[in-house]
Parts: C-alpha cells; sequence; structure tokens
C-alpha cells in the first residue's frame, strides 16, 4: 500500500496515500504495519483522508493493527474519515473501540 | 428491462472491471450516491468471497448480470465454487469484545445489511447469488 510515514516523538503517523482499502492492498498494509511493531514503534496515528472506500479487510488490517498496538501497550488512533469511511465503522460499531480524531494534530494531542 | 452480462476470471486483479461494471449499471439504474457504495460494497465482498474461499485463490469463472428493474438494479453473480449459502452463515456479534470478535464474518454481514434483497440458489454446479438494489432504498435500511 502507498503511504508516507512521519515520525514524532515516539509517535508515527500513517498517510494513507490510496482512495481505497480492500482485498487488494490490506495484507501489504498489515504487514507494513507488523514492521514497524517489530521495530519497537507502537504509537501510530493512520490518517485516512484519502480513502473513500473501506471494505471488511481493511476495517480487518486496522483491527488487526490496533490489537497489535494495544498488546504492545501502545495505541492505533484514527484520523481524517471521509463521512463514507466513517459509516462503515458505525455500521459495525468499530466507532466505539478506535480513537478517531478529525486532524493527525488532535490525534497526536491525545496521546 | 436492460439486462448485461460480464464474464471474468475470478481473482484480486479483476476487481477493479467488476466493480466499475456493476457502478455503471447502478448509475444508468439511476441509484444515488449512497446507493452506489451499497452496490459498490457489496459487490465487492460477494466477489472477495468467491475469490477466496469459493475457489480457494485458484482460478474459476465468475459471472455477472444486472438488470435494471422499474425499481431499481438486480445484480446477479455465478461461480462454480462448492456449495455455499451466505445467508446460512452465522450473524457477527457486533457487541462482542474486540478480542472474541470475528472479522472475517463482516463482508457478508455487509452482503446481508446493505442489499436491499439478497437471495441464494444452487443451480446445477453454480452458486447463483442474486442482489436488489431499490432505487429508493427502504426506509431505515
Amino acid at each position: 500500500m502507498q503511504l508516507k510515514t512521519e515520525e514524532i516523538g515516539d509517535i508515527v503517523l500513517i498517510q494513507i496515500e490510496e482512495e481505497r482499502m480492500d482485498a487488494h492492498n490490506s495484507g501489504t498494509f498489515k504487514e507494513q504495519m507488523l514492521a514497524l511493531f517489530d521495530e519497537g514503534k507502537c504509537k501510530l496515528i493512520i490518517d485516512l483522508s484519502p480513502v473513500r472506500f473501506v471494505d471488511s479487510s481493511g476495517l480487518g488490517a486496522l483491527v488487526s493493527g490496533f490489537k497489535n498496538a494495544s498488546a504492545r501497550e501502545g495505541s492505533l488512533k484514527l484520523c481524517g474519515l471521509q463521512p463514507q469511511v466513517r459509516s462503515m465503522f458505525e455500521l459495525t460499531r468499530l466507532h466505539r473501540v478506535f480513537e478517531i480524531f478529525a486532524s493527525a494534530e488532535e490525534a497526536q494531542e491525545s496521546f | 428491462m436492460s439486462r448485461l452480462s460480464l464474464q471474468l476470471a475470478a481473482g484480486l486483479d479483476n476487481l477493479d472491471t467488476l466493480v466499475l461494471f456493476v457502478l455503471e449499471h447502478a448509475l444508468r439504474a439511476g441509484l444515488d450516491n449512497k446507493q452506489s457504495h451499497r452496490v459498490e460494497l457489496v459487490m465487492e465482498e460477494a466477489a472477495v468471497n468467491v475469490i477466496q474461499h469459493a475457489y480457494g485463490g485458484e482460478s474459476g469463472p465468475l459471472d455477472v448480470c444486472c438488470t435494471l428493474t422499474p425499481q431499481g438494479l438486480q445484480i446477479s453473480l455465478a461461480d462454480q465454487g462448492p456449495p455455499f449459502n451466505p445467508l446460512d452463515a452465522p450473524a457477527v456479534d457486533l457487541s462482542a469484545d474486540l478480542t472474541s470478535r470475528k472479522i472475517g464474518g463482516l463482508g457478508i454481514h455487509f452482503m446481508r445489511n446493505m442489499a436491499d434483497e439478497l437471495d441464494y440458489r444452487r443451480e446445477g454446479e453454480q452458486n447463483l447469488l442474486i442482489l436488489h438494489f431499490l432505487r429508493h432504498a427502504l426506509e431505515g435500511s
């Protein structure tokens, strides 16, 4: 998956640079997050601003990242959700699980 | 009624072709953006289900047929995998704790909840999934 990462202290900001998070790219995204966890980075912010479509594979990748971060006493927070993407979190009640912020700055301040 | 079919090899590389095909017909059927998003999601989930489970990653045919109806759009999806009725799959427990939730069942959850009607039948050696999307979605759906 095409993404940009920025390290801000011990926080890693991951900016997704795709319009879709689906069966095509979510497996790769899981591996990209695992590589960060293996480096000991477990405070992640994922900026979903360009994403207009997420399916069950995309949600599964984010849940997997959330579980991995939590298991390492870190956290995975989300920001920049478009309305259609947010509705997917609401439909699956995952909006009660993830901390969701309007912007990366707000997510960063919450750590 | 207008009816158009697409035959393609089941594979993740062909998903874009399938999605574009059904979205073009969602537009022709006069579905709004919200309904078109549902069409896109449900068809993507249904096709991935066939690719990953019915064919187990092996190649196999996938036939998609779009029919414009007076109420909206009917889409049928046929595969030649082993019999599988998504309507028989257990419901996902969305209230369960995240550690015990099975994310794998979410695709079928979306198919059931976002299509206005979902029917399945086994025809000969084929699984046939028939989905209806109404021009004016049912209230509360």
